[in-house]
């Protein structure tokens, strides 16, 4: 049985996130792989799952899932609609 | 060369990274502004006037009185008029030197080609996302970069998209979210609020990347999203791709 590994991470949340979320900028205790972390902040915030965004590990934008590691930056990115 | 206002552009000409060549690439530079409403207005008036020569601006839209705190080109004297109109009857009259050309419609799939294949550059002030998915499609199709931004509450998006960044990866807006998202999911200024300083801010650094990519100076933010948080004044920039 493999145990997986729980790292903290910083998130950055913008626009509605940060509503949703409660607050701006936080550290988080996630599961150390980005699908992990997704599952697991839709399963604490779960409005988040209703809406579409990004994440950026350490300021580039995450193509797929990857590994993470302790005190990576995270900014979960929105997309935003007014003019 | 092109008789250039020496008087009116002096201040921007005598700056050691600008001079003259850059001012007679705005002068022959043909920008078209998609919305003419809070990120419209600013960035319409410092393109103008920073010498722009031909600006094309595209708004169905009439002006109300709830418009009137950021959409700082109109006055109640204007409510209920169409804005790509009194937008580009202001323009020109302040900015004499600035072609204009109003378009009182709706960017759409039957007048996109045509209307955005007229331009250099594309500014992207509209307030929904039909609208955006087609100027970055349209844009892709005719190899014409496009100056992104967006607001909600006291923070704005801002990008530049189909323009080579340093290693030559263009990103597209669909690059950041494949799918549009419903507009239902999303608030709206009309919904969400919006403070009117804001718009004018992020406006204004479409304004500024427009000129960099117009005149090739500085680095534009090309592949790369910018967000600015007017509460808190940070500002947090990725790499797109």
């Amino acid at each position: 049985m493999t145990t997986q590994t729980h790292i903290n991470i910083h998130v950055l949340a913008f626009g509605q996130i940060a509503d949703i979320i409660g607050q701006s900028t936080f550290t988080y205790s996630t599961p150390n792989t980005l699908l992990a972390l997704q599952t697991k902040i839709e399963n604490d915030y779960p409005l988040l799952s209703k809406i579409a965004y990004r994440i950026a590990i350490n300021k580039k934008i995450a193509l797929e899932n990857t590994e993470l590691h302790e005190a990576d930056e995270l900014a979960l990115l929105p997309p935003f609609s007014g003019g | 060369m092109m008789a250039i206002n020496w008087k009116r552009y002096e201040r921007q000409i005598i700056l050691p990274n600008f001079g003259l060549v850059q001012q007679e690439k705005l002068a022959k530079a043909k920008i078209l502004v998609v919305g003419a409403g809070g990120l419209g207005c600013p960035a319409l008036l410092y393109l103008a006037a920073a010498g722009i020569g031909e600006i094309g601006i595209i708004d169905f839209d009439t002006v109300a009185e709830s418009n009137l705190h950021r959409q700082v080109l109109y006055n109640a004297k204007d409510i209920g008029s169409n804005k790509a109109i009194v937008a580009g009857e202001k323009i020109a009259l302040a900015y004499p030197d600035c072609e204009v050309k109003t378009y009182p419609e709706k960017l759409s799939i039957q007048n996109a080609t045509e209307i955005i294949s007229s331009y250099h550059l594309i500014l992207d002030g509209c307030d929904n996302f039909d609208t955006r998915y087609l100027i970055d499609e349209v844009c892709k199709q005719q190899n014409i970069p496009w100056i992104y931004a967006s607001i909600s509450r006291f923070e704005g998006q801002v990008s530049v998209f189909n323009l080579p960044d340093a290693n030559g990866i263009k990103a597209y807006y669909t690059n950041l979210f494949a799918d549009k998202p419903s507009n239902e999911s999303l608030l709206n200024c009309a919904e969400a609020g919006v403070l009117g300083v804001i718009p004018g801010i992020i406006g204004n650094m479409q304004a500024l990347e427009a000129i960099k990519v117009i005149a090739q100076i500085g680095q534009p933010l090309a592949n790369e999203l910018l967000t600015y948080n007017g509460l808190t004044n940070q500002m947090y920039k990725t790499k797109i791709l």
